[in-house]
């Protein structure tokens, strides 16, 4: 199930008009590729941090927390800040959504926005662009 | 040397007429319990005396549950028989009825509840 939340995840922010118009498909897992370039606009990494599995005495629920952290890449500030507002519009308090690909659909009870930070980079061309990111936690409970 | 301990998941808990069923969590079972009846008296040295009553009470089985909010529970319903089947197949079976149904519902987490049933008669243990 881990596979298909990660994926109906990436599709459910592809799709998302506000996510879509700043990174386009630039939605990476772990790391970034070598190929991606913040000077072509930012982009999301997300990784799924944690997950727990519900149980019941008559064993899984298919009810799972997940913690996942999405982190807004972008060549300054505040277009980190932008993108990761966008996300935070799309994603935070989603419920009862079905996420992902039709014909492989993961059912979202709810998704809620749990922290979030920045991180500013350090300049490399003597002024104030910077690479930076804001780095944000969800919790999604998923089935 | 034989295996007494065992790890709590699978145990079944199964309304005979109401047909009442829940994720279950945490099982609290029926707790046995008599009296001990003071006989000592004038005559008594040493130490007190007592026999122990006739009657049992087993007291109440507590159910930690998966809440659902459409489940309606057998709070107003007769007597019934009960079984609660262990592990490994090992059964408690016993005459009760519900006297406490609760839920609870924590912002972003899981909705669970309890539910108490309170044991009228003796419990007929039976090994698998």
């Amino acid at each position: 199930m881990s596979a298909a939340m990660d994926a109906a995840l990436v599709h459910y922010l592809k799709n998302a008009a506000g996510v879509a118009a700043l990174v386009s498909a630039r939605i990476y897992p772990g790391r970034a590729p070598s190929s991606a370039n913040l000077g072509d606009g930012p982009y999301i990494i997300y990784m799924n941090v944690s997950r727990t599995r519900e149980r019941h005495m008559g064993g899984g629920s298919g009810l799972a927390l997940a913690r996942y952290q999405i982190d807004a890449w972008a060549a300054s500030y505040t277009e980190a800040r932008v993108l990761a507002d966008a996300v935070r519009a799309a994603l935070d308090n989603v419920r009862d959504t079905d996420m992902g690909e039709a014909g492989s659909t993961v059912h979202v009870d709810s998704a809620v926005l749990d922290n979030e930070n920045d991180v500013f980079g350090e300049p490399t061309d003597g002024g104030q662009r910077a690479p930076s990111r804001v780095s944000m936690d969800f919790l999604i409970w998923h089935r | 040397m034989g295996e007494t301990v065992d790890v709590a998941t699978g145990i079944t808990l199964a309304f005979g007429t109401s047909g009442f069923t829940a994720e279950l969590l945490d099982i609290t079972p029926p707790e046995a319990s008599r009296e001990a009846i003071q006989t000592s008296h004038q005559g008594t040295t040493v130490a007190h005396t007592f026999t122990p009553a006739d009657l049992v009470d087993w007291g109440e089985l507590r159910v930690d549950l998966h809440f659902n909010p459409a489940t309606d529970p057998p709070i107003d319903e007769a007597v019934e028989e009960l079984t609660l089947t262990w592990p490994d197949s090992d059964t408690w079976v016993f005459d009760g009825f519900m006297t406490n149904y609760a839920g609870g519902a924590v912002l972003n987490e899981k909705m669970t509840g309890s539910a108490t049933v309170k044991v009228s008669g003796d419990v007929a243990v039976t090994a698998s």
